[in-house]
């Protein structure tokens, strides 16, 4: 019924900030994101940081999770320690979130954040008449 | 009688197969710093338990391994993280280093090893006698 076009690059990508978070992050697993039509979840991975160390800031559709760290000086032979630790990392939100359900737990380096979607602009299903 | 044994063949083959999941192989980053006591190593291993870590030494070879348990969210569009294994090879050189005294320690996904120097490579002040 719905014709599909098989030569769509971006046709998995639902919303302009989805394509924006993919550009960004390429393929990397350190940063992963899941949504339905009433959530939104973020995983970051953040190996050495506890829920002390971790900031976590919404702010209208932008999501910021900051990780403070102390900086050691000290000579190295390898440093190979993940950059995303000393940068904030910004991720888009597909949609409105109510700010006060927002959840943010962290455990063994990795911080999941639960986004839910603001009740009034969750998907209503429309009854069709005759 | 040939025709049956290969369908045979094919179904054994479909059931091991079915049943073999797909385990990314991950070698963790690592961060060495040195001290005058010995070397630090700390390793990254993001969402691994404590229990889930195994270290072992054979030789000269300290080895760390780690499995991770798949991440997946039904009823949400994302991707599926498969289980990950996070393993990594180190070559401590025995006569510089204390082999015996290694500890460990796991918090947060960061794995500290500290691997002390043999005795006689600590560093020592020699005196100098006037003769």
């Amino acid at each position: 019924m719905f014709a599909t076009r098989n030569t769509e690059p971006l046709a998995s990508f639902n919303t302009l900030s989805q394509i924006i978070n993919h550009l960004e992050l390429g393929e990397s697993t350190d940063l992963a994101m899941w949504s339905n039509s009433e959530e939104f979840i973020v995983r970051a991975e953040l190996p050495g940081f506890g829920s002390d160390d971790v900031e976590v800031e919404v702010e209208d559709r932008i999501l910021r999770i900051r990780a403070i760290e102390n900086s050691d000086d000290s000579e190295s032979y390898l440093n190979e320690k993940s950059t995303v630790q000393r940068n904030e990392r910004r991720v888009h939100l597909p949609f409105v979130v109510n700010i006060d359900s927002v959840k943010a737990k962290m455990d063994n380096g990795v911080l999941e954040v639960r986004l839910p979607r603001v009740e009034s602009e969750r998907p209503r299903k429309i009854e069709v008449n005759n | 009688m040939e025709k049956e044994m290969v369908t045979a063949e094919n179904k054994e083959n479909e059931e091991k197969y079915s049943e073999q999941k797909f385990v990314r192989r991950v070698i963790p980053h690592a961060n060495v710093h040195p001290s005058e006591k010995g070397f630090g190593i700390e390793i990254e291993l993001p969402g691994v338990s404590i229990d889930e870590v195994d270290i072992s030494m054979t030789g000269e070879h300290l080895t760390v391994s780690a499995m991770r348990p798949a991440v997946e969210h039904v009823g949400y569009s994302g991707p599926s993280l498969p289980p990950t294994k996070y393993a990594r090879s180190f070559r401590l050189r025995a006569t510089a280093l204390d082999r015996e005294g290694i500890t460990a320690k796991v918090s947060d996904g960061l794995l500290k090893l500290f691997v002390p120097k043999a005795p006689g490579f600590q560093p020592r002040k020699i005196t100098i006698s006037q003769n």
